[in-house]
């Protein structure tokens, strides 16, 4: 079957790791999540998938290609402004004839998921996964009745429903006929979930319900629990270069070319992206460290998400909060692609440094810093 | 440059012809043809332009299983249907398609004077020579071998004869390989050609004729048989496609900090600074000299090169292939020979190389094409590892030249004492950072894409720049020119009140490389020079040098070593831009050839 998934918007909570890059090229696993997205897809029985992109859409092409990769064919569309899920979909009007999937780029669903949609979606109404989960308030929430959705509500202040909407749909093209009838809503933009509505009052939408693996990454710090959730095969890539005198503890990754110095010690949940250098004496725990960065002797990095290209100094510190139970965003510390820290520097969470700045040596920060600023130490 | 696929097999063969013609076409050409060889019968289609123009007089289908492809760039006679490949004789029977230059090609045309020759290509004199040669009887090989030995200069050729179910291929100085696969047998100048369908490549060497059948396949050379083994090729076919992108050009501008991962990738080791290549190339004891052979792009990327490398203690200069002269200027004992050039296949190239290891020279070739023919000639080969890349105007293979000519200087620098390890760790350090900031260029792209709005309505397009920075200026110059024809001309920043200055107006937009190793200091000067006669400055370097000059400044901060080859990068894009707001074809521009297999 064919999918179209939605990797056009810009993910601004996100800042300042989608500053230079779209959501679903976070890495999570050290793969962004766009690929686990096209993985699971392909294993659960897409044949042909349809890309929508639009901000920072290059960054998509580059990685994704032409799906080879992946074993799946992939075609690009473009969505030049973002002006909501349902306006991106229906750009893809052209790609896409008879009954299709529609999934989002910046959601991990289990295969099973998607492959439970896919087999319900011969019928005559359009079909949505529905899955519980334990905080259904952040979410859509929706109301099933005999099989059929009644009702989604975006975020609501309350629900008696444990049912979320799981980002999974399938449609046939009548689809872009009633996207063509919505009108835009208080942002200006037309939403997927209007477009259902519509549905629900046209035909009907047939609930499917799934269970397993839900992950949604809306904050920084979601990067290192995600992240624990989904193994890399192998965990340490053959090119990596680990010194024998380091220790790397069982939850790390390490992507190809890192190179881990003397007495380095990696634990916890570590995710280190391509071409990064640790050099000796570092520590490094549950954090995650994007391709091409580089942490200088003995510094020190702990619930941190790094961006790429990011140079830390000697002897540095980037500490966040390790609460396992009640981590939440601001309990890490994040450092924007390209950023320089000076050394001895100290991070402390909720410290977020933006991208293109430059920390100067022995500062000590525990607020936003914007993009592109010099932070010179009392 | 021109392009040759063959097919013998048990499947249909226009459909395996076609689309290896396709994949052959990021070499350039300006037209193709076709000849399906079905028992007795032996049909031509020829046009000249793009491939669409060639499927308007093929048939749909034809149940012919033996068949060859050619894509022709012009060298003799203009691209008219009647100068495409395939050429035949008089009769019809035997069909030829070429790659290479025939030097004797007036001599042989006043010999076949009563024969009826249609086009005004050295090709099909070769076709009416076989069919003199063959009313001499003996076998096909035979013939083909009297006909070779009266024709001089460089070619690949691929013969088919009517009611004869082999295909008949010679090599001498022309790239020619066979595929076998398990449907049949495939022959190209390029192994994209038939990629699709088998990794398994068997490179022809000069001299070689092999006669190729669905279940057969002879090699001779000179009076016996030869083997040449079969090698596996690790070309993904996918990888070469364009993946979404507009252009080729655009993608490997994209993928430039992957290309350079995997260029830089186990080579080198910061923490010591040591560079891995002996066993790539064995000790590098006794060089006092590297003098860096190339054309184009390449050239440009020697002759960076040289200047760090001459930094490092080395002696290192850069000479232009079609300069090379055969007088002696340096100490053959030790002065190594470095071939630079993508393909590996570069006319100009070769042959300077060649007249180089006449005279003694060791020789080294850098290049991204594993098997080809420079990585044959010379003694050690290094490759770039960038990937292929199809658009005619080098990008990733620009950056991936210099960075692998650095490493092998920083190695050569240790090699000889003259780089101490602090000062390699440092190199090895800027190095090391290259994919990182090419990724910091291409996220700072907003930026470029305003400045090229901005210039795309220039009439005029100055770049200039001094030490590192000029090989980058005629980089840049080059890219703008090649794909979108604007007028760009580079200059030494130093030379502009000897002269250029004269073609600056207020319709000039100059792009000034203002990165450390590029002696900015200096360059400010040329920049004042230049707006005092009204012309828009272009900055490429750390804000805080260009800011009191110019709002059109792309910000890179960076070391003397690679300040200025990361700057190619912004004009690389910059080119793009402007290319495709005035809708060039920016992957295959007009009168180009991707690799330029003549001289």
């Amino acid at each position: 079957m064919h999918a179209v998934i939605l990797a056009a918007g810009a993910g601004r909570r996100l800042w300042p790791l989608t500053a230079y890059r779209p959501k679903p090229m976070l890495p999570v696993a050290a793969r962004p999540i766009i690929g686990h997205v096209i993985e699971t897809a392909r294993v659960a029985g897409v044949d042909a998938i349809t890309l929508v992109v639009g901000y920072k859409g290059d960054r998509i092409r580059d990685y994704v290609g032409d799906g080879a990769r992946f074993d799946v064919p992939v075609s690009y569309v473009d969505q030049q402004h973002q002006l909501g899920t349902a306006h991106a979909l229906a750009q893809a009007a052209d790609a896409v004839d008879d009954v299709f999937l529609v999934l989002n780029g910046d959601q991990i669903v289990e295969a099973s998921a998607i492959a439970s949609v896919i087999a319900a979606a011969d019928q005559e109404t359009p079909a949505m996964a529905v899955t519980s989960v334990d905080d259904p308030i952040a979410y859509g929430v929706v109301t099933v009745t005999d099989g059929g959705v009644t009702a989604i509500d975006e975020k609501p202040n309350q629900t008696t429903s444990g049912l979320i909407n799981a980002g999974i749909y399938a449609f046939d093209t009548t689809i872009f006929d009633v996207i063509d009838g919505l009108s835009p809503d208080l942002a200006g933009e037309l939403s997927l979930v209007a477009a259902i509505e519509q549905c629900i009052e046209d035909a009907g939408v047939a609930a499917i319900s799934t269970s397993g693996r839900w992950v949604d990454v809306t904050a920084p710090g979601d990067l290192l629990t995600v992240g624990a959730t989904l193994q890399r095969d192998p965990a340490i890539d053959e090119t990596a270069s680990v010194d024998a005198t380091a220790v790397v503890g069982p939850g790390v990754t390490l992507a190809a070319d890192v190179r881990v110095g003397p007495h380095v010690v990696l634990s916890g949940d570590v995710d280190v992206g391509a071409n990064v250098t640790i050099g000796p004496q570092v520590n490094v725990e549950d954090s995650v460290i994007m391709p091409d960065s580089h942490i200088e002797a003995t510094a020190t990095v702990a619930s941190s998400v790094v961006g790429q290209n990011v140079r830390i100094g000697r002897a540095a510190v980037a500490v966040g909060q390790t609460l396992p139970e009640t981590e939440g965003p601001d309990s890490v510390v994040v450092i924007g692609d390209h950023s320089q820290i000076g050394p001895a520097a100290l991070l402390e969470a909720p410290a977020a440094v933006g991208v293109d700045c430059q920390v100067g040596a022995g500062a000590h920060l525990r607020d936003r810093v914007v993009d592109a600023t010099q932070v010179v130490s009392r | 440059m021109c392009g040759i696929i063959g097919y013998v097999g048990s499947d249909a063969a226009l459909p395996v012809l076609t689309d290896g013609l396709d994949r052959l076409s990021y070499r350039g050409y300006d037209s193709a043809g076709i000849a399906l060889l079905d028992g007795d019968s032996l049909r031509q289609y020829r046009a000249s332009g793009k491939l669409d123009e060639l499927r308007a007089v093929l048939p749909e289908t034809a149940s012919a299983t033996i068949g060859m492809g050619h894509t022709r760039w012009s060298t003799h006679g203009p691209p008219t249907s009647e100068n495409a490949h395939p050429q035949t004789d008089c009769s019809g029977d035997i069909a030829v398609v070429h790659n290479g230059v025939i030097s004797n090609a007036e001599e042989l045309r006043s010999e076949l004077r009563d024969h009826m020759l249609t086009s005004e290509t050295d090709t099909e004199l070769i076709a009416h020579l076989l069919e003199d040669a063959r009313r001499s009887g003996g076998t096909a090989a035979t013939q083909i071998r009297s006909v070779v030995e009266q024709i001089e200069g460089s070619y690949a050729l691929v013969i088919a004869f009517a009611g004869d179910a082999h295909l008949y291929a010679v090599r001498q100085h022309s790239p020619l390989v066979v595929g076998d696969g398990a449907r049949g047998r495939y022959l190209a100048s390029d192994v994209p050609a038939f990629i699709e369908h088998t990794d398994a490549v068997r490179y022809l060497e000069d001299g070689d004729l092999a006669v190729v059948g669905e279940d057969s396949l002879e090699i001779m050379n000179g009076d016996g048989t030869v083997s040449r083994p079969v090698e596996q090729v690790e070309w993904d076919p996918e990888v070469a496609e364009k993946g979404g992108f507009a252009h080729y050009m655009l993608k490997e501008i994209v993928e430039q900090p992957d290309a350079m991962r995997q260029s830089l990738s186990g080579r080198t080791d910061p923490a010591t600074g040591t560079v891995h290549l002996e066993h790539e190339l064995g000790p590098l004891s006794g060089i006092q000299t590297v003098v860096l052979i190339g054309c184009g792009t390449s050239h440009y990327a020697a002759s960076y090169a040289a200047g760090v490398i001459e930094s490092y203690g080395v002696h290192a200069e850069a000479v232009i292939a079609s300069e090379y002269r055969d007088r002696p200027h340096w100490d053959t004992s030790d002065t190594l020979m470095i071939a630079v050039t993508q393909s590996g296949e570069t006319a100009d190239t070769l042959t300077a190389l060649r007249a180089a290891q006449r005279q003694g020279y060791r020789t080294m070739a850098v290049t991204n094409t594993v098997g080809s023919t420079i990585t044959r000639l010379c003694d050690h080969s290094m490759f770039i590892r960038a990937g292929p890349e199809i658009g005619v105007a080098a990008t990733k293979t620009f950056s991936t030249q210099v960075a692998t000519l650095l490493l092998f200087g920083v190695a050569l620098g240790d090699a000889r004492g003259t780089l101490r390890r602090k000062a390699r760790r440092r190199q090895l350090e800027a190095i090391d950072a290259l994919p990182g900031q090419l990724q910091a260029m291409l996220d700072a792209r907003a930026v470029i894409d305003d400045i090229a709005a901005m210039a795309a309505s220039a009439s005029n397009h100055v770049f200039i720049g001094r030490a590192l920075g000029l090989p980058v200026a005629r980089e840049g110059a080059l890219k703008l020119k090649e794909i979108s024809y604007a007028h760009a001309e580079a200059f030494p920043a130093g030379e502009l009140k000897h002269g250029p200055l004269a073609l600056v107006t207020e319709e000039t937009v100059v792009y000034a490389l203002l990165t450390p190793g590029a002696e900015p200091e200096r360059t400010i000067t040329n920049v004042k020079e230049v707006q005092a006669r009204g012309a828009t400055v272009v900055a490429i370097g750390p804000p805080e040098r260009w800011r009191p000059l110019t709002e059109w400044g792309v910000p890179l901060e960076a070391s003397a070593t690679t300040g200025p080859l990361l700057s190619t990068l912004a004009l690389q894009l910059i080119a793009y831009d402007i290319a495709a707001a005035a809708g060039r074809d920016i992957d295959q521009p007009r009168n180009l050839a991707k690799s330029v297999t003549v001289e």
